[in-house]
């Protein structure tokens, strides 16, 4: 029996980030739709702190939805958190930039505030009856001894999945796998893992990932995303229908992959 | 910048050399519009970039003499390891059968499929495999001076490192590997492979042929195993011209490495880092493969994207103006669709 694994698709945060995308309103719903029927477990249905029309979206990918979860990706704000609330997310994903580039030269932070801060907003979300996950923003460039600590923290106030992230796309599989069963034994809380594909390795990442322990696994349709794309939904499925139960239908997932590319036109070939 | 030196051509790995081995000429169809002049171009850049050997069907090699540069460079002896003078990688021939070896006496490195002799070391016996069971008949080719393993696309599912283990055991470290990438996984598994101790890799030009795409196994050997060649990968986007031309295949917007798009930004929070240190959200810098970065505003733009597409276009506004501004950008972008054109940013500006 195939071991069981969740997809969480990011076509309406990550995929719409790639430059040359921006999705209307009844467009993200309509891609939500589309999304669900294929049988995805989560869909990251924006960034309410872009407020106006993605608000909106989002609000109603939740009001037509029926099985899928639906989460609202958030930076490590109050602002950002208290804008995703109206839309009434699933769940508040809180993204956490781990790495030192991104905490001390992006942010001008350091690790005491990056943990206050998140405890912080974690309680916040917690507060508002909303199930909080956390995102490690550029962990493959991150100490892992640090990301350890951050996980037992997080858990104790409330967080249910970490999302392990290679914002920049520079993991190699053996090393994806290695990063998450040490993360998973030093701490209880499921792994999501997050891939880039600037070395054409993000379905080979994700696999090896899931090896490793990762029970969520994030995907965009037709790969779409930042630089060289995300890990395209087709491709996993293609490569590890076979070895994981993904409770997806690999022939919907094409269909909706024909459904983005017609939307997309030429903007993404 | 583009220099004309010819650099050290294996990739170190943790103190071990990797020899890549080209195969893109063998899917390269040969028409009448095939330009010599393009192929030895190409062959000139790979070795530029770090692969050595460069494989070629046999009406190719045929083809390519008719170059004198190529015949003379072929003819001195430079088909060889030996480096000096060199402008060409090391041509592989690629044999139906091994005894048309002696049609080529100038040539030391074939492949051949159908091998018979096993003494032969300027052979190297390729074995197609599909499935990892089938390494196990590996046993009987321990004593070939050079193999190489193609296919394997699925290894990456199994329990990959025991099997690299057990083909090194059988086939000892002469052989190569040239993934396929039926599953998507090839370049991932050639780099697991280098990783797992194994020296010899088989790569096309963008992947082409169903193998691991050569640009993207350099870059991931020299982002992860820390060795830094003086390679100028600088030149790839040339290759990427070249390769078009000759193949009459295009690359996708964000093929790795390769695409016209990938070093273009637009969301906020990573324009916001870029400004402040690329390396947040780069995996390596632009102009390191030829390519420039650009900023585009649209749906996903925050504050400093406008300011910094303003100071781009020379464009003065009162900084009180930008958040108004970037919630026009953000509604057009929305109703057109995509990102905005600097002319349709411009315009907005005007009309503010």
């Amino acid at each position: 029996m195939k071991e069981r694994r969740y997809i969480v698709d990011t076509t309406l945060r990550d995929g719409e980030q790639s430059p040359g995308i921006a999705f209307s309103v009844s467009e993200k719903v309509k891609l939500a739709g589309i999304l669900e029927s294929t049988g995805v477990y989560q869909i990251e249905a924006g960034i309410p702190a872009l407020g106006g029309s993605e608000c909106e979206a989002i609000a109603e990918i939740v009001r037509c939805r029926n099985t899928a979860l639906i989460s609202a990706w958030n930076r490590l704000s109050l602002d950002d958190i208290s804008k995703s609330f109206a839309c009434r997310p699933d769940i508040i994903h809180i993204s956490l930039p781990v790495s030192y580039v991104q905490l001390y030269v992006k942010l001008r932070k350091n690790k005491k505030w990056l943990l206050r801060t998140a405890v912080e907003c974690v309680n916040y979300a917690r507060e508002h009856g909303f199930r909080v996950t956390v995102g490690y923003e550029d962990a493959s460039r991150a100490d892992i001894g640090f990301l350890i600590t951050l996980s037992e923290q997080l858990a104790a106030f409330g967080v249910e999945q970490i999302r392990y992230a290679d914002t920049v796309g520079v993991l190699f599989p053996s090393r994806a796998r290695d990063n998450i069963r040490t993360l998973l034994s030093h701490s209880a809380i499921p792994i999501e893992f997050h891939a880039h594909n600037d070395l054409g390795m993000a379905v080979a990442n994700s696999i090896l990932a899931m090896k490793g322990g990762a029970r969520y696994c994030d995907c965009t349709l037709l790969g779409i995303g930042e630089r060289a794309g995300n890990c395209c939904l087709s491709s996993l499925l293609q490569a590890a229908d076979s070895t994981y139960d993904f409770g997806i239908s690999r022939r919907k997932a094409n269909v909706a992959e024909e459904q983005l590319r017609s939307l997309l036109a030429e903007n993404i070939e | 910048m583009v220099t004309n030196a010819v650099c050290p051509s294996f990739y170190f790995l943790g103190g071990k050399m990797i020899r890549l081995t080209d195969t893109t000429l063998m899917h390269i169809r040969i028409s009448e519009a095939l330009q010599t002049k393009d192929v030895l171009s190409f062959c000139r850049l790979l070795l530029r970039v770090g692969v050595e050997y460069v494989q070629m069907p046999t009406a190719m090699y045929s083809l390519l003499l008719s170059d004198k540069s190529f015949y003379d460079e072929v003819n001195k002896g430079l088909d060889s390891t030996a480096k000096e003078g060199k402008t060409l990688p090391t041509i592989v021939l690629h044999l139906e059968l091994e005894e048309q070896k002696r049609a080529y006496p100038e040539i030391h490195n074939f492949v051949c499929r159908f091998c018979k002799n096993s003494d032969d070391a300027m052979i190297t016996c390729e074995h197609q495999m599909n499935d990892i069971r089938e390494v196990n008949r590996l046993q009987s080719e321990s004593k070939r001076p050079c193999s190489r393993i193609t296919g394997l696309d699925d290894i990456l599912l199994r329990n990959y490192e025991s099997v690299f283990a057990q083909i090194q055991t059988y086939l000892g470290k002469n052989y190569e590997f040239c993934p396929q990438n039926s599953y998507g996984l090839a370049t991932a598994a050639a780099v697991e492979w280098a990783n797992a101790g194994g020296s010899r890799l088989v790569t096309a030009f963008g992947g082409i042929g169903n193998t691991a795409a050569t640009e993207e196994v350099i870059m991931a050997l020299r982002i992860n195993f820390r060795f830094h060649p003086n390679h100028d990968y600088s030149i790839l986007p040339v290759m990427k011209v070249l390769f078009e031309r000759l193949s009459g295949t295009g690359f996708p917007a964000r093929k790795p490495v390769l695409g016209s798009a990938i070093f273009a930004v637009e969301a906020g929070i990573h324009a916001d880092g870029i400004s402040k240190a690329p390396y947040t959200y780069e995996p390596f810098i632009p102009e390191s493969v030829g390519k420039a970065r650009s900023l585009v505003v649209g749906k996903h733009s925050g504050s400093k994207a406008i300011e910094i597409k303003l100071h781009d276009l020379g464009i003065a506004i009162p900084e009180k103006a930008i958040p108004e501004l970037l919630i026009k950008v953000q509604e057009a972008s929305v109703l057109l669709g995509r990102s905005l054109s600097d002319e349709e940013f411009v315009q907005l500006v005007k009309t503010r």
